[in-house]
C-alpha cells in the first residue's frame, strides 16, 4: 500500500531544500516497490534489506542531483540507485560466491515448513536466474509491471518507449521468461 | 503486421483484465474459460508465469520499513547540518574582511529574506516549531551563534545555553502531541547540540580540562530531571536514550586531589 504524497513535485523540492518529513514521504511512497525491485535481484532477505538500504543512502546523498520533477521520474532514479546497488553486491557475491540461507525469521515463526521453504527458495533463485538470462528492457518491462505494478503508460515512462512498443516487448518477455523457466524445469 | 501489432494488444488487454479479475478473487480457469484457443491456452500460460514471478517478490516486513525510516532521518538531519556548516562556511570564509558580527548578520539577514520575515522575526521565532517559517530563523540564528564564538569554551557556553530551550521546544511538541516527525525533528536537533558538547567535553578532558566534562554531566543530569516529569511515549524513550548514550561517551571524572595530610593532621595529639 503507497503512502498518499499529494504533491510529489513540492515533496521532492522540500526535501531537497532538507526538510525530513518531505523525503519521509517520498520514502514511504516508494521503498516497498524499491524492496520488491531488489527482492527479485539478490538471494536472500538480509541482501535486499541491505541493498535497500545503501539505494536510499545513496539517495539522501545525492539529492542535490535529483533532476525529477514527478512520481517517475523519482522512480527512474531511484531504480537507477538500486539497478546500480544491486549489480554492486552481485559482483561481490561473484568474486566471494555464499550459499543463501531460507528466511531464517520464518522458519524461527513456524509459518512454513522447511522444506517448503527450500522449494520456494528454489523457486525465487529460478525465477532470479531466468530474468537474469533476459534482455535488460524485457527485464525492465516485466518488473515495471509486475514488481512496481506500474501501468502500461507508467512503464512506457519509465522505460522510455512508446506504449505499443512496450506490449510488445512485454508480450515477448513474457514468452521467453515462461520459456526459461519451463527450461528449468524440464 | 499491423494486424500482428493489434493481436498482442488485444492480448496486452485480455491478461490485463483476467490479472484484475483474479486480483478480484477469480480463479485463472474461471478467467481464461470465456476465451477461444488458442489465446484461451497463451493466457493461461502467460497467467502462470506472471504467478511464479509474483510468487518470488518478498515484501518488506514493516518493521524493518520503520527502522530504515529511523535511519534514513539521522542522515537527513546530518546532512542538513553539513549544508548549513557549508552556507556558513561560505560566509565566514573571510572572517577578517567581513569582521564576525557583521558575517552573522549577513547570515541572519539572508535567512530572513528567504523566509519572507522581517527583522523583528528573530525574537518571534524564538517559541517557533518546525511547522513554522520561523523556524529556519530560529536554527539559523543557533548556528550563527556556535559559528561566532572566538573559542571552544565559548562554543561550549553557547551550546550549553541552547540545549535546554531545545528541550523545551521538545517538551511543548511533545505534551501538545504533534506529529511524530516534528517531535522527531527536534529530538535530532538536542541530539546534535548535545552530541557536539560531549565531543567537546572528551577533547578538553585529554588536553588536562575537565571542567567542561563536570558542565556537560551536569547539563545532562538537569535534562533528566525535566524529561522525567513526562509521560511516557516513543518519542520521550528515544531521547532519554540518547542522554544515556551521551553520558556514558563521556569519560570519568578526574578524582578531586585532596590537599596532603598536615603532619598534625596525620598525628592528631590525644586531647588532655
Amino acid at each position: 500500500m503507497h503512502q498518499v504524497v499529494t504533491d510529489v513535485a513540492s515533496a521532492i523540492q522540500r526535501a531537497k531544500a532538507n526538510d525530513e518529513d518531505a523525503f519521509a514521504d517520498l520514502y514511504r511512497l516508494t521503498v516497498r516497490g524499491v524492496y520488491r525491485y531488489v527482492s527479485l535481484r539478490v538471494p536472500t532477505v538480509d541482501d535486499a534489506e541491505e541493498v535497500t538500504q545503501e539505494v536510499y543512502m545513496a539517495a539522501v546523498g545525492g539529492l542535490a542531483a535529483l533532476k525529477a520533477t514527478n512520481e517517475a521520474g523519482l522512480y527512474a532514479w531511484l531504480y537507477q540507485i538500486a539497478r546500480h546497488k544491486t549489480a554492486d553486491l552481485l559482483r561481490q557475491r561473484y568474486r566471494r560466491p555464499v550459499e543463501p540461507l531460507p528466511d531464517t525469521a520464518a522458519v524461527i515463526d513456524g509459518a512454513a515448513a522447511p522444506q517448503d521453504l527450500l522449494e520456494r527458495e528454489a523457486d525465487r533463485e529460478q525465477v532470479r536466474n531466468a530474468l537474469q538470462r533476459l534482455t535488460p528492457e524485457q527485464r525492465e518491462v516485466l518488473l515495471c509491471k509486475y514488481v512496481l505494478e506500474f501501468s502500461n503508460d507508467q512503464t512506457a515512462r519509465q522505460v522510455g518507449k512508446k506504449v505499443n512498443a512496450v506490449n510488445q516487448l512485454h508480450h515477448r518477455a513474457l514468452a521467453s521468461l515462461a520459456r526459461l523457466l519451463g527450461a528449468d524445469n524440464a | 503486421m499491423n494486424t500482428h501489432r493489434s493481436d498482442r494488444s488485444a492480448f496486452e488487454t485480455e491478461l490485463d483484465a483476467c490479472l484484475a479479475r483474479m486480483a478480484a478473487g477469480a480463479t485463472s480457469d474461471e478467467c481464461v474459460a470465456e476465451y477461444p484457443e488458442p489465446l484461451r491456452a497463451e493466457l493461461r500460460h502467460a497467467l502462470a508465469t506472471v504467478y511464479r514471478l509474483g510468487q518470488a517478490v518478498r515484501v518488506p516486513e514493516p518493521g524493518y520499513v520503520s527502522r530504515l525510516e529511523d535511519r534514513l532521518w539521522g542522515a537527513m538531519a546530518a546532512r542538513s547540518q553539513q549544508q548549513r556548516a557549508w552556507l556558513g562556511f561560505g560566509v565566514f570564509l573571510r572572517p577578517r574582511a567581513l569582521g564576525r558580527p557583521m558575517a552573522a548578520a549577513i547570515l541572519v539577514l539572508l535567512v530572513l529574506a528567504g523566509t519572507g520575515a522581517g527583522v523583528g522575526a528573530v525574537q518571534a521565532s524564538e517559541g517557533s516549531l518546525p511547522d513554522s517559517p520561523l523556524y529556519a530563523v530560529k536554527t539559523t540564528i543557533e548556528q550563527v551563534n556556535v559559528a561566532t564564538a572566538s573559542s571552544e569554551a565559548e562554543k561550549l557556553d553557547v551550546r550549553l545555553r541552547q540545549i535546554p530551550q531545545q528541550l523545551s521546544d521538545f517538551i511543548n511538541a511533545f505534551r501538545a502531541n504533534r506529529p511524530d516527525p516534528m517531535v522527531r525533528r527536534l529530538v535530532t536537533r538536542v541530539a546534535e547540540t548535545l552530541t557536539h558538547a560531549v565531543d567537546q567535553a572528551i577533547q578538553a578532558q585529554a588536553s588536562g580540562d575537565a571542567e567542561p566534562n563536570r558542565r556537560v554531566r551536569n547539563m545532562i543530569r538537569t535534562l533528566k530531571n525535566r524529561l522525567a516529569q513526562l509521560s511516557a511515549g516513543p518519542a520521550l524513550v528515544s531521547l532519554q536514550g540518547l542522554l544515556e548514550e551521551q553520558e556514558q561517551r563521556l569519560p570519568p571524572l578526574p578524582r578531586p586531589v585532596r590537599p596532603a595530610p598536615t603532619p598534625a593532621a596525620a598525628n592528631p595529639t590525644p586531647a588532655r
